[in-house]
């Protein structure tokens, strides 16, 4: 693949950088480098006006220095400056020799010892934030639009003593917004939530999509129905599956909170089973992150995590695996970064149908555990959520609070997966804008334990 | 560097008349993290974080551009890049109003009494080693951690009409945490999410109890293992400081931040049950409830003297007697809402994203009651302890929340350990059921660094003060199923 100059530039000067790391290099140390750089504009909305336009351009180097089997861990700021990054660099290494001192031999350190290099450039297609913000603010003029639009380049790099050099450039647009009825002051809380990221910016798919959410917007006007609590047969849109799998991912697919009998999943293989229709992956080759991890391991294409129903591996870190004399499969956090459930045999276009009587829910929020330990999850209900009776959407309800067991959600009480899985680049940004990803598709329920 | 910065930032920011208003927020964080699981020392990782934000009100807009090349030409480019942005969005940008923009002058800073970086290395891995043997050592306990995070911001704000502000912030997060498994029981006690986080040097940790608090989470997580599950029904619930934190923290401070009920954060962290029409007489909580945005608490965790935006920050009562009064509106917002005085409370994570409402230290005033006398006057209810699970609806009314441990109260006595003990209700009527306030004896300074929202996100620390508080007819109810 091609690479842009920007791409080029950015990649030279992170080698050159570990080239000087390398250069500091005294008898017996070893060093791991890793490198984030992005340049993006955020440009939020409310009422479809700009509230906070912005371009942040921010990038730092990570460095673990280990010698005789001991390891410390040092990051500082890149300012693009070579001398003044050197200098920064410098220091840090004299700081982490410095507080090497203070430690044992870590027991648990593990990393690649086969130089692996890799060099991935993805196009940037991406027009100036200028104009998608021109295209969005004349479509969404009139509306009550409500969301953040980001967009731009990210750049990782790993590089270590033995000279592996790794460099993965990508960029993306995500545009992640809300339509509400606020006009109409009867429904002005009533909202549909909308998204379009991706590479290539179309104007005509973003305005297809808000008039879609227009559309479901329109079905919000009708009187509002109070579910009372108790069980209730749901479809899940493939967005509520996904903040199910978000939840889940916290610790649930982890091979240390396995160990630690700290994963919601734990009591999988231990009497409870998800349904035969439920298969989880980490499918890496179709993510937006990188095939390298920090320890410069590469990442295998796809790690299955649910197969039919039963447990298959976890996800497994280099120190996990040193620690309890596991294989590893070269993730980093244990949290999967692009998770994909497979698609059952339930069209959209029949989901009502399949529902008959029931509620629909669009979007879930704020999911929590209950009890962990027995995978008791609760959570609301958000957005354009619906009551279904005989296979006609009859009224928006009022925000719901579910709490059930995950094992009665997609165990016994799964019936039919949807047979498509929607693609979900993830819009979060805390620190920086993420690179993970999902695929998963909705899921009807026979009965979810809705509370308050 | 600071002094270089701010010196290139004066030679190239542009006038007043030239941009109306144009501020520089420089932030350099430099942190420390130590920690032992299960025993192994883990490796240090040190962070040295450095950059700059320019932000800019010109044609009616705000705007920003953040950085991490702090050289002039960096300096240059952002302040561009942010006059194009402001330019770009003329007419298509919130109605700011009658916004003012401030040029203060000043500076904050604690003193600490013994500073992080006179302690060596060795002497805090020996409290970590000394908490980590206190934590262990049964057949039951599959997990322990303990861990001393350690962060300095050094802040600098300016302004083109000759604000300048320096602010030095010490905080320390220190966590512990251990957990046992029994059977198909697991249970866990720890600081809960470092929630004893302060500012202040190494002395904080003998402050808040660290040094000796491993050997009774142990010893409460191995009876939590033999407890029996939560009873379920309405009963009163007793909330300790470290559960009352959270509680205020969700059904208190998100609700009254002025953005959330102007509609900034619907697509994301959500709206609030709260509007405007509601403040100067809505009767929030009970006549018992009095809560207040204060800054001024020196060893609480966000404390300053300006917010982000350059506003001076003083104490101010949000909700008093039960009444709400005032939002969480920093100056932008404020401004935004006629007849509606704001608080100093915009701030960003660092210097890469925008100051916003936010909360800062959201405290709960002590009231008259001891904790014997609460619990002495209570015929039959839980008193619950550490949060460990938290779930709130998108306008920040309907909430969930679990602790780690609970322990039953009948007859106005404290009785017998319960575990999972979870309680739920909603936030417009569940403070007027307040029926009892601790006194100063109960009163706990407190809080944790993650506090998350906005659009891009940040993660925020906030502190919160409360003291031990109890409610009237709560929906209670343990785990399983």
């Amino acid at each position: 693949m091609s690479a842009d100059t920007e791409q080029l530039a950015m990649r030279d000067s992170f080698y050159a950088l570990v080239d000087y790391v390398q250069a500091q290099l005294k008898n017996d140390e070893f060093f791991m480098a890793n490198f984030y750089a992005e340049s993006s504009d955020f440009v939020r909305m409310n009422q479809a006006q700009v509230r906070q336009p912005g371009s942040v351009s921010q990038a730092e180097l990570a460095l673990t220095w280990i010698c005789s089997g001991a390891s410390v861990n040092g990051t500082v700021a890149i300012s693009g400056d070579a001398a003044l990054d050197c200098d920064r660099v410098e220091r840090l290494i004299v700081r982490l020799r410095a507080s090497l001192t203070a430690f044992e031999p870590d027991p648990y350190l593990l990393y690649s010892e086969n130089r692996q290099d890799s060099e991935h450039f993805q196009v940037n297609a991406l027009p100036s934030s200028d104009e998608c913000i021109d295209a969005i603010t004349k479509r969404a003029a009139g509306l009550d639009f409500v969301g953040i639009f980001a967009s731009g380049s990210m750049h990782f790099g790993f590089g270590n003593a033995l000279g592996q050099r790794n460099w993965h450039s990508t960029s993306n647009f995500n545009l992640d917004w809300s339509l509400y009825s606020s006009h109409d002051p009867a429904v002005k809380d009533r909202a549909v939530k909308c998204n379009y990221a991706g590479r290539q910016w179309q104007s005509e798919v973003f305005d297809d999509k808000v008039r879609q959410g227009l559309e479901h917007l329109s079905h919000l006007k009708k009187p509002v129905k109070t579910l009372s609590p108790g069980e209730y047969r749901v479809y899940l849109a493939p967005a509520a599956v996904d903040e199910i799998m978000n939840l889940l991912g916290w610790g649930g697919f982890s091979q240390a909170s396995w160990m630690t009998k700290a994963s919601a999943l734990q009591l999988l293989g231990e009497g409870k089973r998800f349904s035969p229709l439920v298969n989880i992956s980490e499918n890496t080759q179709e993510g937006v992150a990188p095939l390298f991890q920090s320890s410069g391991y590469i990442k295998p294409d796809n790690v299955g995590l649910i197969s039919q129903g039963q447990k298959a591996e976890l996800l497994c870190s280099p120190r996990t695996a040193k620690e309890y004399d596991v294989l590893h499969n070269g993730s980093d956090s244990e949290t999967p970064e692009a998770l994909a459930m497979e698609a059952g045999d339930l069209a959209e276009a029949d989901v009502l149908a399949a529902l008959g009587t029931g509620v629909y829910v669009s979007n879930l929020w704020y999911l929590n555990y209950s009890d962990r330990a027995s995978g008791r999850v609760t959570g609301m209900t958000r957005f354009a959520c619906f009551w279904v009776e005989d296979g006609k959407i009859q009224a928006p309800i009022n925000v719901m609070r579910f709490d059930d067991s995950i094992f009665n959600m997609f165990g016994a009480r799964l019936e039919r997966l949807g047979n498509v899985a929607e693609m979900f680049y993830d819009p979060s940004s805390y620190e920086r804008r993420s690179a993970s990803c999902s695929q998963v598709p909705g899921a009807l329920i026979s009965a979810l334990k809705m509370t308050l | 560097m600071h002094r270089a910065i701010l010196a290139a930032f004066k030679r190239v920011a542009p006038s007043v008349s030239e941009c109306g208003y144009c501020a520089l927020r420089i932030v350099e964080k430099n942190s420390e993290v130590l920690s032992m699981a299960r025993g192994v020392l883990q490796p240090l990782t040190l962070t040295s974080d450095f950059g700059l934000m320019v932000s800019v009100y010109h044609c009616g807009s705000f705007a920003y551009a953040a950085t991490s090349d702090v050289s002039e030409v960096g300096i240059v480019q952002a302040i561009d890049r942010a006059r194009h942005w402001a330019r770009s969005c003329e007419g298509l940008s919130v109605d700011y109003g009658a916004f003012c923009p401030p040029h203060p002058n000043g500076d904050y800073g604690r003193e600490v009494q013994q500073s992080w970086d006179d302690i060596a290395l060795k002497e805090k891995i020996e409290v970590l080693q000394s908490q980590s043997v206190q934590l262990s050592g049964h057949e039951d306990i599959v997990s322990w951690q303990a861990s001393l995070w350690r962060t300095q911001t050094i802040c600098t704000f300016a302004t083109n009409g000759g604000g300048e502000v320096r602010q030095v912030v010490e905080q320390v997060f220190p966590s512990l945490s251990v957990t046992a498994h029994r059977q198909s029981v697991t249970v866990t006690r720890s600081l809960g999410s470092a929630d004893v986080s302060r500012q202040g040097g190494f002395e904080t940790l003998a402050e808040v109890g660290y040094l000796e608090k491993g050997s009774r989470l142990k010893e409460e997580c191995l009876a939590l293992l033999s407890a029996p599950n939560c009873p379920s029904g309405k009963m009163d619930l007793v909330l300790m400081p470290n559960q009352m934190m959270l509680q205020i923290h969700e059904s208190i401070g998100h609700p009254l931040e002025l953005d959330r009920i102007l509609g900034d954060e619907r697509n994301y962290a959500g709206t609030s049950f709260v509007d405007l029409s509601m403040f100067g007489q809505y009767q929030y909580g009970s006549p018992l409830l009095n809560v207040s945005f204060d800054p001024t608490i020196g060893h609480e965790l966000a404390s300053y003297a300006y917010d982000d935006d350059g506003q001076k920050a003083e104490k101010v009562m949000l909700i008093e007697g039960g009444i709400l009064k005032q939002p969480l509106g920093g100056a932008y917002s404020a401004a935004r809402v006629n007849g509606l005085s704001g608080t100093a409370n915009a701030r960003a994570s660092s210097w890469n994203r925008p100051a916003l409402d936010r909360m800062a230290n959201l405290n709960v005033e002590p009231g008259e009651d001891s904790f014997e006398s609460i619990i002495a006057n209570t015929e039959r209810g839980i008193l619950m302890d550490t949060n460990c699970s938290w779930s709130i609806d998108d306008s920040r009314n309907k909430f969930q929340f679990g602790c780690e441990l609970g322990r039953v109260i009948e007859d106005g006595e404290l009785k017998d350990l319960v575990r999972n003990p979870n309680y739920r209700g909603v936030s417009e009527t569940f403070w007027r059921n307040l029926s009892a306030v601790g006194n100063e004896d109960s009163f706990e300074v407190l809080g944790t660094p993650y506090c998350g929202k906005a659009e891009p996100n940040q993660v925020i620390t906030v502190g919160h003060a409360a003291p031990v508080c109890k409610f009237n007819k709560v929906d209670v109810f343990g785990g399983e199923l």
